[in-house]
Parts: structure tokens; sequence; C-alpha cells
């Protein structure tokens, strides 16, 4: 459709998969919690809205926390150069973001476990005001980002 | 010089005049719990005033001991503080470690005709290097002395003519032979005689942390200071006052600036304690006399509730900037105001992040204008005044002035008209959903809240109107406009990172949003709905910098960067 992200790389396909699981894992904890309260209102006789409204907003928020990662994934994109690291990014609103090499203060690679359990991690480049994450890449392939990335900004900025 | 010095024989009382600060609100509260009639005759008066004087002895001794252990002691390259009565503590700053030496007269020194030095060094450890009670001209002393010791060791590195000669000729060279001033204590540093010495100073990993840099008391020895070196000057003629703001003017600025959410916290607050603290009787008098009367006197209790709150943040406002001052310390600039507690920032030009010129409505139709400045700082104020008042033609002769480095440019684009929407919807809807709200709960009278909606779609309309862009060299400005309308001026070396957003439609349509990242995100700078072509080039802007300059950056950065100077 456009051509957005024509040339820039994209994380790794499982990402999607891994933010549904944890969307899927944080939405169950909230219903739990739900529950646990209509169970303590109706022994207490306490009012029980509450409780119905966030189950029933659940139900009807599954359906973002299953389409959301797909959409996100399909709109993310990354490319680096020499100069800078451009991110592109959104669902709604799509946004295109520059980091110049000279500004990255350094990388960090994270794997949760569930990361962990697909061999993958995710990149986080952190400057001194900002943090850019790219969900989820390959382990060697992040390995690999980082250093290229932990190189390319030992450049030193002159444009004062 | 190299002897053990004392605070001032003053600082015994400090202990005890911080208790009685803490004690004030406590007994402002059993004060008036005694007007109302609960008193404390249950405890006799002579057990009461026994307690205070041996209250008021301890901490006269607790005093005494502090001010009696509390040593410093200016050594060759370094200064050594001493302190502690239970827990003794050293504290060696070294002077190649200090970023400033700031003079400050808190509300208590202020009274004491003393002053307080603080001692700036990186990271932010707390009551560091503070020297509470001094006089003035020890003060002075002190910052005396780093100067010469600052200018001491940039002798030592800089004994080169080379250097000398391009020092005070360019902007961007005089930057960087600030940066060598910065750490002259590093052992690495060779004479820069030749380029790729100067470029070596700029360690890789350093850069970053230039962000952090602090105001420099060093960076005077910078161009400027490297002179003296030669032919000495009297420390005294460094100084020169930019500007004083007269209290007819700081007058204007007062009322012209109202600030009402924190007049009306204010009366609020007011409110709520007589609520607490006037006896019963009398609150429920006032509030049924208040009660009876009619909707004409309610206007104009409210308008009076308006003009109190209006004086009373003019009051403040002065309290803040009286005896407002700008003046030049050799490379850098000090604003020092306040009335009760004195104030003074020091911060070096380049160190600037952004400006920003802001056009209250009042103001506005004067011609005035109050101009910022945000310096990123290890204090918690971090954007301070540079002027409060002043006339909108005479901002470019002050930024010329004070920060050569910023020029006050006018926009040279604004939102296309078909953008007007994305400025007038959030605000439409705001203003439904208020007025909704007024109509659910009103009723009948709710209905005079759909008087803003076209108030509010004129609103939009308004900062649609005053938006728009600029790119001049290295800088960009950004006027956007809430209510005030507000000039931004941000240079390129400063900005972090930019992004270009937009949803599908509004790429359909050509439109984009802009958003840049700065170091301290109170001052990141958006503007929406621009026309694809403006961002783009701003985009480009952005990254064009190192198409003309950046050769292939190859392994070892900082060797091939230098070829470009």
């Amino acid at each position: 459709m456009d051509h957005r992200l024509d040339a820039m790389r994209k994380c790794h396909p499982d990402s999607v998969t891994i933010s549904r699981i944890t969307g899927f894992i944080t939405d169950g904890i909230i219903m739990l919690a739900a529950a646990a309260y209509l169970i303590i209102a109706a022994i207490l006789g306490w009012t029980l809205i509450p409780g119905w409204i966030t189950i029933g907003l659940l139900v009807l928020g599954a359906w973002f926390t299953w389409a959301v990662p797909s959409f996100t994934y399909k709109q993310f994109g990354f490319k680096i150069s020499e100069e800078e690291l451009e991110l592109r990014s959104g669902w709604i609103w799509l946004s295109d973001t520059l980091v110049p090499m000279t500004r990255v203060q350094h990388v960090e690679l994270e794997r949760g476990p569930l990361l962990r359990k697909f061999g993958l991690a995710k990149v986080k480049v952190v400057t001194a005001a900002t943090t850019h994450v790219i969900q989820a890449l390959k382990l060697e392939e992040a390995e690999e980002l980082k250093k290229q990335i932990g190189e390319l900004a030992k450049v030193v900025d002159h444009d004062e | 010089m190299n002897e053990p010095t004392r605070l001032h024989r003053l600082f015994i009382l400090f202990p005890l005049a911080d208790s009685v600060k803490s004690l004030i609100p406590i007994a402002a509260l059993v004060s008036i719990k005694f007007l109302n009639g609960k008193s404390l005759r249950d405890i006799p008066w002579y057990w009461l005033s026994a307690a205070i004087v041996i209250l008021v002895s301890l901490l006269l001794l607790y005093g005494y001991l502090k001010w009696k252990r509390f040593v410093y002691t200016l050594e060759e390259d370094k200064i050594l503080i001493r302190r502690g009565v239970l827990f003794r503590e050293e504290l060696s700053i070294y002077t190649g470690r200090i970023h400033s030496m700031n003079m400050e007269q808190p509300l208590l020194q202020r009274l004491l005709g003393l002053t307080q030095v603080r001692i700036e060094t990186p990271g932010k450890k707390e009551g560091g290097g503070i020297l509470p009670a001094v006089t003035n001209s020890e003060g002075e002393r002190l910052q005396r002395w780093l100067r010469e010791q600052t200018r001491t060791r940039q002798d030592d590195i800089e004994v080169h003519p080379a250097a000398e000669g391009s020092g005070p000729s360019g902007q961007s060279l005089s930057v960087e032979s600030e940066s060598l001033s910065v750490e002259p204590e590093r052992p690495s540093v060779p004479s820069p005689e030749t380029p790729e010495a100067h470029g070596s100073v700029h360690h890789p990993s350093d850069e970053n942390r230039d962000f952090e840099r602090v105001p420099l008391m060093d960076s005077e020895s910078g161009a400027a200071g490297r002179e003296k070196a030669n032919h000495p000057i009297p420390a005294e003629e460094e100084r020169s006052t930019l500007l004083q703001l007269s209290s007819g003017r700081l007058l204007i600025a007062a009322l012209s600036s109202p600030n009402l959410s924190l007049a009306l916290a204010f009366v609020g607050g007011i409110a709520s304690f007589a609520d607490d603290l006037l006896p019963d009787r009398i609150y429920q008098s006032l509030f049924q006399s208040a009660g009876k009367l009619l909707p004409g006197s309610w206007i104009s209790i409210a308008a009076l509730a308006l003009i109190v709150s209006w004086l009373l943040s003019a009051v403040l406002y002065t309290i803040k900037y009286a005896g407002f001052t700008v003046e030049r310390f050799g490379k850098q600039i000090s604003v020092s105001c306040g009335l009760l507690e004195r104030n003074r920032l020091l911060f070096s030009p380049e160190r600037v992040l952004a400006i920003t010129v802001k056009e209250g409505v009042f103001r506005r139709w004067f011609g005035y204008a109050e101009v910022k400045v945000h310096v990123l700082t290890s204090e918690s104020e971090k954007h301070f005044m540079l002027h409060p008042l002043l006339k909108t033609g005479d901002i470019p002769a002050l930024l010329k002035r004070v920060t050569p480095q910023f020029s006050a440019q006018a926009i040279s684009a604004s939102p296309p008209p078909r953008a007007r929407w994305m400025y007038v919807r959030w605000k439409l809807a705001f203003a439904a959903a208020v007025s909704a709200a007024c109509i659910w709960y009103f009723d009948r009278l709710g209905l005079l809240s759909l008087l803003l909606l076209p108030l509010s779609f004129a609103w939009g309309l308004l900062s649609h109107r005053d938006s728009g862009l600029n790119v001049t060299g290295k800088q960009l400005t950004i006027r956007s406009r809430f209510i005030a309308m507000s000039t931004r001026y941000i240079r390129r070396p400063q900005i972090i990172a930019m992004e270009v957003s937009g949803t599908r439609r509004q790429r359909r349509k050509g439109l984009l949003s802009l958003q840049v990242k700065m170091i301290l995100s109170e001052i990141n700078e958006s503007l929406s709905g621009m026309e694809q072509q403006e961002i783009e080039a701003v985009r480009a802007w952005f990254q064009q910098k190192k198409g003309e300059t950046i050769t292939p950056a190859g392994q070892g950065g900082p060797t091939s960067s230098i070829e470009r100077l």
C-alpha cells in the first residue's frame, strides 16, 4: 500500500505472538482481580458494578489485545546508517523518528522469559533524553546490532 | 592562603534559626487554638520557659560545635572541607572538577548579611560543597582563588601562540577552547597545536556527557581568560552589568503577568484554612450573611476575589523578581533576583539549550514579551528568566548581546488552512464535554455553557493562525500558542531526536506533525498540521549536517572527525 517501510528492517515475526501472550497475561491478571472483587463484594454486600464493568471492558478489549500487535508489527521498521537510526512505528498515528548516532548514549539488550523462550531479544537504544525500543530481534541479530550501533555512536559531533 | 578558615561566627545561630523556622507553622496553629479559647493553662509557665531556655541553649551549643568543627582550607589544587559534630566528614573538591562557584543568599543569610557559597561539581551529591555562611568579601576571595587556580592551569596547558591567535576569532573555536578548559586536569591533553590534538580532547564517550556539563566558572578562562593571563587585569573589571530592571518596569511586569492559577490556589487555601481555624461562630455567621446576598453582590464578590488574587500574584511576582540583574562575569552570564531569597544563577552562553519568548495576551497588546533561557544545571530551576518584560523589538539585540548563537527569527511557514480542524477538534471536543456536563448538572442554566463552543472554536483558529516554524542556519524556530504565544529558538546541536508523525488520513492530505526532543523533556517542542514539504525540509535539515561534514566515519571516530576542523 504505502512505501513507508520499503528498505526498512523489521522485527522478528514472533514478536506478534509474544506481545499477544503478554497482553493476554495482563488481561488475565486484571480479570482475576475483577473476579476476586466480585466475590468479595458479593460476600460483603458492596456494589457489583465496577467488577462487571471491568470484565465487560476486558472482553471487548480482547479483540484489541489480539489485533493491535499485528498492526504495530506491520507498521514498524528501522534502519541504521552511519549517521543515524531511523525508526518508523505507530498504529493510528504513524511516526518516523530520527536519532543521530552522535546522540546515542548506550544500547541495551533485554530478554524476558518469553523472549528467551523464542530465542529473541529486545533492543533499547538510549539517548540522553529518550529511549527507542526495537521490540524483538533474533539474538544474534540483536547482538550484532548492538555492536554496530556502539561503533557508530563513537563518532563525535562537531555541529557546534 | 593555606591556613584553615572557619565560617562566620553567626553560623552558630543557624541550627537555632532552622528549628525556629520549622516550628513556625506549628506555633501559628497553637497560637490560633490559644485564641480560640483552648488554652495551655494546664502547663505552668515556669516549666514552659525552662523548657524553652534549655532547648535554645542546647541548639546554641550544637551550633557552636558545628561552627567549631566546620573548617575549610584552600590548598594547591583543591578545597578541603572538614565538618561534622558526631559524624566527622572530610571533603576534598579538586578545582579541576569544579563547574562553578555560586553565591546564594537564602532568607536567613540575607537577614544576617552573609552569603552561602555553593561549589558545583558534576553529579548530584546532596549538600556537597556548601559553605553556608561566609562574609561577602570572603566569598569574593574564594571566587578569585578559583579563577586564579583555573587560570594558572590554563597557562600550563596553552603555551602555544597558534591557538591564541585563533581563539577569539570565531564562535566555534571559542567553544572548542572552552571544552579544553572543562577538563583541564585530563592528563592526556597535549598541546592543541595540531588539529589532531584538538580533536582528541573530545573523547567519544564524553560527547554525550557534554550535555550534562553545567555552567562552568572555568570556562571564562577560555578565549577571554587567556588574554588576561598575559597582562593581568583586576578581577573586578570582568564584571559588567548587562541589564537591570527598574522598579517601574518590574511593577508593570508583575501586573501584566497574572498567575491566576497560583492566586486561586492561594485563595482556596485561605478559605479552607479559615474553615479549619476560624472559630465556628464567626465562620457560620460569615457564611449565613453571604447566603443572604443578592446575585449582583455575588458577582461583585467574584470580581473582588479576582482583583485580589491578581494583586496577590503581582506581589508574589515582585518578591520573586525584585532587583532583577543580569551581569557578565568573564564569559559567564549571571542572573540574580529575589527580595526575600536572593538567587543567583550562572551559566555560560554556549550551554544554553533553548530560548523561549513568551508573549502573554495582555503584553502582546502593548508589544512586550518575556524571555526565558533553558539551561541544564543541577539546580532545580532549569528555566530562568533572561528578561521579564522587554519590548518585542528589543529581543534581537538582547539575544545578540547575551547568547550570540541564537537569533530572533520570525517564522516563515505556517500550517495551511486545511489543517485548521487539527487545531480545533480537541478544543471543541473538550468544550462539548464540559458543556454536556454542565447541562446535565445545572439543567436550564447549563445551556449557557454552550457559549464555550464558539469560544473554543475561536481559540483553535487563533492557535492555528499563530503557529509556525522557521529554519535558519543551525537554528530552528517554532512558534505556538496555547493561551500566551510562545516562540522557541532551538539549535541543532542540542536536538536529541526528531519525530515526524501523522495519521494515514493526514498523510493523504499532505499534513505532518513534528516533534523535537530535547534533553529536558519540558522543552520538547511540537507543531502539528504542517505542510508535508515543510516538515520534510526540517527533517532534511536535521540530517543534513552529516552530509556536509562527516566523511565516512570508519573505525577511529575521533581521528577521522578531526579533518573536518
